[in-house]
C-alpha cells in the first residue's frame, strides 16, 4: 500500500462528502449513476439471477428429540445431552429428580401443566399410561429406546403427577441451572411477598437437588458426557436448542413436529422411481394435538409417494403431546436428504 | 446473498458503510477517468495546435475547442495577463521594463498550474482513504462476527464445525466486501495520481515554453 | 448532489440491513423409515391339514423375492399374535389392531388346499394402518409349480406398494460350462430349478429373451461358423436366423414387437452392426465404420441403440438413432467400456468397464452424464442385464473363484449369487414376466 496518504491534504468535508462538491462539476451526476448501476449489476450476477450458481444443498440440522415436549419459547443451549443421556438409560434415581425440576416459566405460564395435571389424576399409573405413546413411535424406529422404557415404568414414590409433561425430563444438572436462574430472575424482582416465598420453596428445592446431584454425579456425568458431542466442556451448559430465545425447557413446535413426522413417515427409496418428487400438505392441530384438518395442497404426481406422506399424517392424528398453542401451516415433504 | 442478509447488524453496518464507500469510489474513478481522460486527449491535441500556429491571437479565438485541456486555461491566463501588460506598458509609454512584465506572467501561470492541478487532483485523497481503511473496516466487521459468533457458541455450549463455520464464514464476508472497494480504489488513486503528475509536468513546460516566447517577443519589440 | 448521495446511502444501507423474515413451512426432507415393516405370516390350510411344507416353501420365497427388492423390513414371526393363527381373510376378519402393535404396516396372509397333486394358493396383502386389501389371488396349479405361485405373488406385493409389478415370475437364461461344452440353460430369478436347453457340444453364446418372452436368440458355433440361431423355449424347436461367412453374433430383438434383432455381421471383413429381420434377410446396415462395432442394446423405445465401437481407439460405448442419424459416444471416462444394457425404463444404461484390470459395472445416462459405479471388490464384473422391471441387473462374476450369474440392485446394492457352483456360468439374460 505505497498510496502515502500523508502527501494528501484531507480536509473533513472533503473526505466524506466529495459528492457535495461535485455539484458544479457536470458529469459527476451521470458517474454516480453508473457506479450504482455497475454495483447493482455485480450483486446481481452474484446472487444467481443471471449466471446459474452451483447451488450448494444445505442441509437442516435434524433434533432427534421426540422426548422434549414442543413449548412456545424453547430455551436456548446446546441440543444434545438430554436426550442423549437418556438413551444410555440413566439410573431412576436421577429420573425421580426431574420432576422437582419445575422450569420457572411453568409458574408463571400455568394453561399447560394445569391442564395435563388433571388428566393425570384419572390415571392409576400416570407416568407410565402417559409416557407409553411417545415411546411407542418412538421405540419403532429405535431398538435402544427399550431400556428406557423399562425405566420409566417403575416411577419413584416422589414423582408428581405433572411428570409426564416432562417425560421429556432433564438430567438433574439441568433442573439445577434452571432453578438457579430463576431464582435469580425472581431475586432481581423481590417485590412482594409471594416473591419471596416462591424464592425460599424453590431455594428448598436447590438444596435438595445439590444432594442428589452429589449423590448421582458419577452417573449423570457419564450418562451425558458419553453421549454429548460437546463432552466435557459442555456439562454444565444449559440444554435446549441451539435457535431457542425463550426460556422454557423443550423445543420449538415447527421443529418437533417435523422431527415427528419424518419418524412417521415411512418410503422406500425403491418405492419410487425419482428422487424430485414433492408433496405439500396442510395441516392444522388443535392445542390438545388432535389433527383437525388435512389437505394436500400440492401433489408430487407419484400416487406411492402421496400415499406414504397421507400414510404418515395418518399416522400422526394424534400427537403424544400437547402443544403449546394450535398450529396451522404447510408441511412440504420430499426426498432431498435421501442419498441415491 | 443469504450470507450477507443472515449476518449481525454491526457487521450489516460495516457492510453497508463498504459500499457506500466502494460506491462512491467508482463513482469517482469513472469520474476521473472521463476528466483526466479529456485532459491528456485535449492537452496533445492543444499542443500541436499552439505550434502549428504563428500568432496568439488566432490560438486565443479558437481556444473554446481545447477548455478541456488545463494548458489552454494556462494559455488563457497567460494570455490575459500578458494583453494587461502590454497595455499597462502601452499607457506608461515605455517607462516600465519588460521583466516586470514578464514576472506577473510567470506568477499568473504558477497560480493557474496550482489550481488546475488541485482540480485535477480533486477527489483522490478518497480513493487513497477508501484504499487504506476499507480492508481494516472490513476486518473490524470480521473481527466482531467472529466474536459474535464464538459468543453464542458458547452460549450453546455445541462446539462442532457445523456451529463454528457458518458464523466465521459470514464475518469473512465483511473482509471479502472491504478488499473489494479497496483494491479498486488503490489502483485508480496510483493510476490517476500518475496522470495528474504529468499533467502537471506538462503544465510547467508549458508555462515555461509560453514565457520563454513572451520573452523573446518582447525582445523582438 | 448532496440529496442524491445520502439517498443513495439511504438505500444501500436498507438494501443491506433488510432481513427478509417469513415463516418457513415445514420441511421434512427424507422419510424417518426407509422399508416398509411387513409380517408373512405362514399360510393356513383352508381344508383339510395337508403337509405345512407347502406353505413353508411359499412363505420363503416370498419373502426372499420381498427382501431382494430391499423395500420391506420383516417382522419377527416370533413376536405374531393370535390373528397370525386365524385363517379370516376378509379385511373385517383381520384384526388389524393386532398388527398395528407390532408396528407392522403391511401383512400378507393365505391359505391353501392340497388334494393329492393339485395345489391351491389364496394369498392376501393387506393395509394394516388403514385397515384394508391391498392385493388378493388364487393359484391353482400343481405342486410343484408352488415356487412360481409364490414369485408371481411377490411381483403382486411390489406393484401394490410401488405401482410397478415385479419381475420374480421370470426366467433367466445363461451360459454354463459342466458338461465340457458352452450350452445355454435356463433358470428361476432365485436360481431354482436350472434346465438344459441346447445340445449343441459345441459353444453357444450371447442369449436374449424376446419381448414376448418365450422365443431366446443365441449364438452358436454348432456348425463351425459363430451363426445366430433362435429357440422356442417351451418346444426346444431351434432355426439358424443368420449364417453368413464371419460372426453373427450378440442379436438382440428389437422391442416392442421383437419382429427384428440387430447383431453385429462381419460378413465384408469388417464388423459391423445390421438389422435383421426374425427370418434372416437384412433389412438395414446400421454402421459402416472401420472399427468393430459390437454387442448393440435396444432402447425400450426400439428407436435407438447403445453399442461399443473402438473407432476412436480403444472401446467405448457410442449410442445411434436407428432411423438415421448421428453416432454419438456417450461414454467419456475409462479407456475400455463394453457390453451396454439399456434399462427398461430408458433412463440409463449399465456397462461394464475394464480399470486396474478388473471388470467393474457402471451405469450412465444415454446423454452421457450421471456416471455411478455399481460394483466393488475382488472379480471380473461383467455383462449387465436388467430385469423386465429396472430394479435389478443380473451380471457375471468371478468374485468367488468361477464365473457365476449375480443379481444385484439397480444401485448397486444387494448382490447375491444365484447360479449354483457346478461350471462356470455367464452371459446372462432376464426374460420378461413369465
Amino acid at each position: 500500500m505505497s498510496i502515502g496518504i500523508e502527501e494528501s491534504p484531507m480536509p473533513g468535508g472533503r473526505l466524506l462528502h466529495p459528492l457535495m462538491q461535485a455539484r458544479s462539476d457536470s458529469g459527476m451526476g451521470r458517474m454516480l449513476f453508473l457506479s450504482v448501476a455497475a454495483h447493482l449489476l455485480v450483486a446481481l450476477l452474484f446472487s444467481g439471477w443471471f449466471v446459474p450458481q452451483a447451488k450448494r444443498e444445505e442441509r437442516p440440522v435434524y433434533y432427534v428429540d421426540l422426548i422434549s415436549r414442543p413449548v412456545a419459547n424453547p430455551q436456548a443451549g446446546r441440543p444434545d445431552g438430554g436426550g442423549g443421556g437418556k438413551a444410555q438409560g440413566n439410573p431412576p434415581a436421577e429420573k425421580g429428580v426431574a420432576p422437582a425440576q419445575s422450569p420457572p416459566a411453568r409458574n408463571e405460564t400455568a394453561p399447560l401443566p394445569e391442564k395435563v395435571s388433571k388428566k393425570a389424576e384419572t390415571v392409576a399409573l400416570p407416568t407410565k399410561a402417559e409416557v407409553k405413546p411417545g415411546l411407542k413411535s418412538e421405540a419403532k424406529g429405535k431398538p435402544e429406546a427399550k431400556p428406557e422404557a423399562k425405566a420409566k415404568t417403575d416411577p419413584k414414590p416422589e414423582i408428581k403427577p405433572d411428570v409426564k409433561a416432562q417425560a421429556a425430563a432433564k438430567s438433574t444438572e439441568q433442573g439445577y441451572q434452571q432453578v438457579l436462574s430463576a431464582v435469580a430472575a425472581l431475586q432481581k424482582k423481590r417485590e412482594s411477598e409471594q416473591q419471596k416465598e416462591e424464592i425460599a420453596s424453590l431455594q428448598e428445592r436447590i438444596a435438595e437437588m445439590s444432594r442428589r446431584r452429589g449423590d448421582g454425579a458419577g452417573n449423570g456425568g457419564g450418562g451425558t458426557g458419553g453421549a454429548a458431542v460437546a463432552g466435557g466442556s459442555g456439562v454444565d451448559a444449559p440444554l435446549g436448542m441451539p435457535d431457542g430465545t425463550g426460556n422454557e425447557a423443550g423445543v420449538s413446535s415447527s421443529l418437533w413436529l417435523q422431527t415427528f413426522f419424518r419418524s412417521n413417515w415411512r418410503l422406500s427409496k425403491y418405492q419410487v422411481s425419482r428422487a424430485d418428487l414433492e408433496t405439500v400438505i396442510r395441516i392444522a392441530y388443535d392445542a390438545d394435538g388432535n389433527l383437525l384438518r388435512k389437505e394436500i395442497v400440492k401433489s408430487s404426481g407419484d400416487r406411492i409417494f402421496d400415499q406414504s406422506v397421507e400414510d404418515a399424517v395418518l399416522k400422526s392424528r394424534k400427537l403424544p403431546m400437547p402443544l403449546p398453542a394450535p398450529f396451522e401451516g404447510e408441511v412440504i415433504f420430499n426426498l432431498r436428504d435421501l442419498q441415491q | 446473498m443469504e450470507i450477507i442478509l443472515g449476518a449481525g447488524p454491526v457487521v450489516k453496518v460495516v457492510m453497508a458503510i463498504l459500499v457506500y464507500l466502494s460506491v462512491v469510489s467508482w463513482t469517482i474513478i469513472f469520474y476521473k477517468w472521463r476528466i483526466v481522460g479529456r485532459a491528456m486527449k485535449m492537452s496533445n491535441r492543444f499542443l500541436e495546435f499552439f505550434w502549428s500556429k504563428k500568432h496568439f491571437e488566432t490560438i486565443s479565438q479558437n481556444l473554446k475547442s481545447y477548455a478541456a485541456s488545463p494548458l489552454s486555461v494556462l494559455f488563457r491566463e497567460g494570455y490575459q495577463e500578458l494583453i494587461r501588460a502590454k497595455r499597462s506598458q502601452e499607457q506608461s509609454n515605455g517607462t516600465e521594463s519588460f521583466p516586470v512584465g514578464s514576472d506577473y506572467i510567470a506568477r499568473v501561470l504558477r497560480r493557474a498550474t496550482t489550481s488546475e492541478t488541485q482540480r485535477l487532483e480533486r477527489f483522490l485523497p478518497f480513493l487513497a482513504t477508501t484504499g487504506s481503511t476499507a480492508p481494516f473496516i472490513g476486518l473490524f466487521g470480521t473481527v466482531w462476527g467472529i466474536m459474535d459468533s464464538f459468543h453464542s457458541i458458547g452460549q450453546s455450549g455445541s462446539a462442532s464445525l457445523a456451529v463454528v463455520a457458518p458464523g466465521i464464514s459470514e464475518a469473512l464476508v465483511a473482509t471479502a466486501i472491504g478488499l473489494v472497494a479497496a483494491i479498486p480504489a488503490v489502483v485508480g488513486y496510483n493510476h490517476f495520481s500518475h496522470k495528474v503528475d504529468v499533467l502537471s509536468g506538462e503544465m510547467d513546460n508549458f508555462s515555461q515554453e509560453f514565457l520563454n516566447i513572451v520573452e523573446r517577443m518582447q525582445r523582438r519589440g | 448532489m448532496k440529496f442524491y448521495s445520502h439517498l443513495i446511502f439511504l438505500v444501500f444501507s436498507a438494501m443491506v440491513l433488510s432481513v427478509t423474515s417469513w415463516s418457513a413451512p415445514i420441511e421434512v426432507r427424507a422419510p424417518g423409515q426407509q422399508a416398509i415393516p411387513v409380517a408373512v405370516t405362514s399360510f393356513l390350510p383352508m381344508a383339510g391339514g395337508g403337509p405345512a411344507d407347502v406353505a413353508r416353501e411359499f412363505q420363503e420365497v416370498v419373502k426372499d423375492d420381498l427382501e431382494f427388492s430391499g423395500i420391506f423390513r420383516f417382522i419377527d414371526p416370533e413376536a405374531f399374535l393370535s390373528d397370525a393363527g386365524r385363517l379370516g381373510m376378509e379385511s373385517s376378519q383381520v384384526d388389524f389392531e393386532q398388527w398395528r402393535l407390532l408396528g407392522t404396516e403391511a401383512l400378507v396372509k393365505g391359505g391353501y388346499v392340497l388334494e393329492g397333486e393339485n395345489l391351491v394358493m389364496e394369498a392376501r396383502l393387506y393395509d394394516v394402518l388403514r385397515g384394508r386389501l391391498l392385493t388378493g389371488q388364487r393359484y391353482s396349479g400343481r405342486r410343484q409349480d408352488v415356487r412360481a405361485m409364490a414369485h408371481a405373488f411377490a411381483d403382486q406385493v411390489l406393484k401394490a406398494l410401488t405401482g410397478n409389478m415385479g419381475a420374480f415370475k421370470a426366467k433367466i437364461a445363461y451360459i454354463n460350462d459342466q458338461t465340457g461344452f458352452k450350452e445355454l440353460y435356463m433358470m428361476d430369478v432365485d436360481g431354482n430349478q436350472p434346465t438344459r436347453l441346447t445340445s449343441h457340444r459345441s459353444l453357444v453364446l450371447n442369449p436374449d429373451f424376446s419381448p414376448q418372452g418365450k422365443e431366446i436368440a443365441f449364438t452358436s458355433y454348432r456348425s463351425g461358423n459363430p451363426d445366430l440361431f433362435r429357440m422356442e423355449v417351451y418346444s426346444r424347436r431351434e432355426a439358424s436366423v443368420s449364417s453368413r461367412k464371419g460372426l453373427n453374433i450378440a442379436g438382440r430383438y428389437r422391442p416392442p414387437a421383437g419382429r427384428e434383432l440387430a447383431l453385429t455381421i462381419t460378413e465384408d471383413g469388417n464388423a459391423d452392426l445390421f438389422i435383421i429381420g426374425t427370418d434372416g434377410r437384412v433389412s438395414r446396415r446400421l454402421t459402416s465404420s472401420w472399427g468393430i462395432d459390437v454387442d448393440p442394446s435396444w432402447s425400450p423405445d426400439g428407436e435407438r441403440i447403445a453399442f461399443v465401437s473402438d473407432r476412436l481407439g480403444n472401446p467405448q460405448i457410442f449410442v445411434i438413432n436407428v432411423n438415421g442419424g448421428k453416432e454419438r459416444r456417450i461414454t467419456r471416462t475409462g479407456s475400455y467400456n463394453v457390453t451396454p444394457a439399456w434399462s427398461p425404463d430408458g433412463e440409463r444404461i449399465a456397462f461394464s468397464r475394464l480399470e486396474g484390470g478388473r471388470f467393474d459395472i457402471h451405469t450412465i445416462r444415454p446423454d452421457g452424464s450421471d456416471e455411478r459405479r455399481l460394483t466393488f471388490g475382488a472379480g471380473n464384473k461383467e455383462h449387465p442385464r436388467w430385469s423386465p422391471d429396472g430394479r435389478f441387473l443380473v451380471y457375471s462374476s468371478t468374485e468367488k473363484g468361477k464365473r457365476g450369474i449375480y443379481v444385484m440392485r439397480a444401485d448397486g446394492s444387494g448382490s447375491r449369487r444365484i447360479s449354483s457352483a457346478a461350471g462356470n456360468s455367464f452371459h446372462p439374460a432376464w426374460s420378461p414376466r413369465w
